[in-house]
């Protein structure tokens, strides 16, 4: 590892994502993604491929039976891939990072990137299935969501690691779609997940049954609470609230 | 330059040096109690309870609480409010099991939620007000606000 502004893919194994989805689950509201993400490993039985290194993450190791492994990993499942991170990404990582993924992808000849985040919402607490909304880069994206008939954000701004991925899927021609459920913004939100899942399932085509997330919501909720505090704090520092403005508007 | 201006300019330049100073200490504090809180356990292993988590909204009239409590029952949630503290106690309806928890490595067990939230602004706990759903508690606390009428002439 040269430099500290340099982050490395480390493939464990030998990546093949020619036309393949590449799911990204990062810590951010609700941590709807990293719900879902860890969601997908367990059904999918995903397959560890490769992780991330980099002197802009913390120095920071997850021990798991026994095992070490780095925060920010690479799982892969038929032509499916899933990056996800086990800590909140620090501001200084998300360019250089989002650049990483995004070369990454296009050098693999990736057909998609769908993020999972989710939107907080006010009235979440009154909201018995959380809907999903959709941003989109590419008319691939812009298919799917037709197809689905996901409702697209339409006016906004999006501050984040999804929000720098958004940017060079633009700049590379990359097609991205955003997945967002409406979410509590400082609670782990399985419910949001689950409803994330549930389009996911569709834009895979495999067969996903929220069912047993649900019935791991409350426990879920309870040994998350740490990664939601920190990834609040995360949030706060990198302006996610200026989400809650309204963008000034050049052409009325 | 006369007399006159470089006095001012060398106030200036010390007030902009105070002025940096101040926003450097503001900053390093800001930085302290941000790790205070990060590093801080949301647990207390003796007495096995758990911190939840907890949202506190400002309004112009109000102090909105919601707090996080998965795995209670309504009837079990205490609240005890002051002028300028809430405080709030809930059982589980089962233990929480952790085969092995952070840095102690062994199993432990936790029966309930305990926390005191120190208010932004002194409240009216009489008029209060508080619901429960899918395991989120929201309080409504009036502010005790004195409001005058001004007059525009």
């Amino acid at each position: 590892m040269e430099g500290k502004n340099v982050i490395d893919i480390i493939q464990k194994k030998t990546i093949n994502a020619e036309n393949s989805k590449i799911i990204l689950g990062f810590p951010e509201v609700g941590l709807v993604g990293t719900i879902a993400s860890m969601f997908l490993v367990e059904t999918l039985k995903m397959e560890e491929v490769g992780y991330f290194r980099s002197q802009l993450f913390p120095p920071l190791i997850i021990l798991h039976k026994g095992k070490p492994s780095f925060p920010v990993r690479i799982y892969s499942h038929d032509k499916i891939f899933l990056i996800l991170s086990e800590i909140p990404i620090p501001p200084a990582a998300m360019f250089p990072l989002s650049a990483k993924i995004v070369n990454w992808a296009k050098e693999n000849k990736a057909d998609i990137i769908l993020m999972i985040g989710g939107l907080p919402v006010p009235n979440r607490m009154d909201l018995e299935t959380p809907e999903v909304f959709a941003a989109v880069c590419g008319e691939k994206a812009e298919k799917i969501v037709e197809q689905l008939q996901i409702k697209k954000l339409e006016e906004g701004m999006m501050v984040g690691p999804y929000a720098a991925i958004f940017m060079e899927c633009y700049n590379s021609d990359l097609n991205a779609l955003l997945l967002s459920a409406q979410a509590f913004a400082r609670y782990p939100d399985p419910g949001a997940a689950a409803s994330v899942v549930t389009i996911l399932s569709k834009i895979l085509d495999v067969d996903l049954d929220i069912k047993p997330l649900l019935e791991k919501a409350e426990e879920l909720r309870i040994r998350l609470r740490d990664l939601m505090r920190t990834t609040s704090q995360t949030m706060a520092r990198m302006g996610k609230s200026q989400e809650h403005g309204i963008p000034p508007m050049m052409y009325v | 330059m006369g007399e006159k201006e470089r006095r001012k300019d060398i106030f200036e330049r010390i007030y902009d040096i105070f002025e940096d100073v101040r926003q450097r200490i503001r900053d390093t504090f800001e930085e302290i109690f941000e790790t205070f809180e990060t590093e801080r356990p949301m647990f207390d292993l003796r007495e096995k309870c758990l911190e939840p988590l907890v949202d506190i909204q400002e309004t112009e009239d109000y102090i909105i609480v919601t707090v996080d409590l998965p795995c209670v029952d309504k009837d079990a949630i205490k609240l005890n409010a002051t002028t300028d503290t809430l405080e709030i106690q809930a059982d589980m309806k089962r233990s929480i099991k952790f085969n092995r928890w952070g840095t102690v490595q062994h199993e432990v067990e936790f029966h309930k939620f305990k926390k005191l939230i120190k208010l932004p602004s002194k409240v009216d706990p009489k008029r209060a007000q508080a619901r429960f759903k899918h395991g989120i508690l929201e309080i409504k606390l009036p502010k005790k606000i004195k409001k005058f009428r001004i007059e525009i002439k």
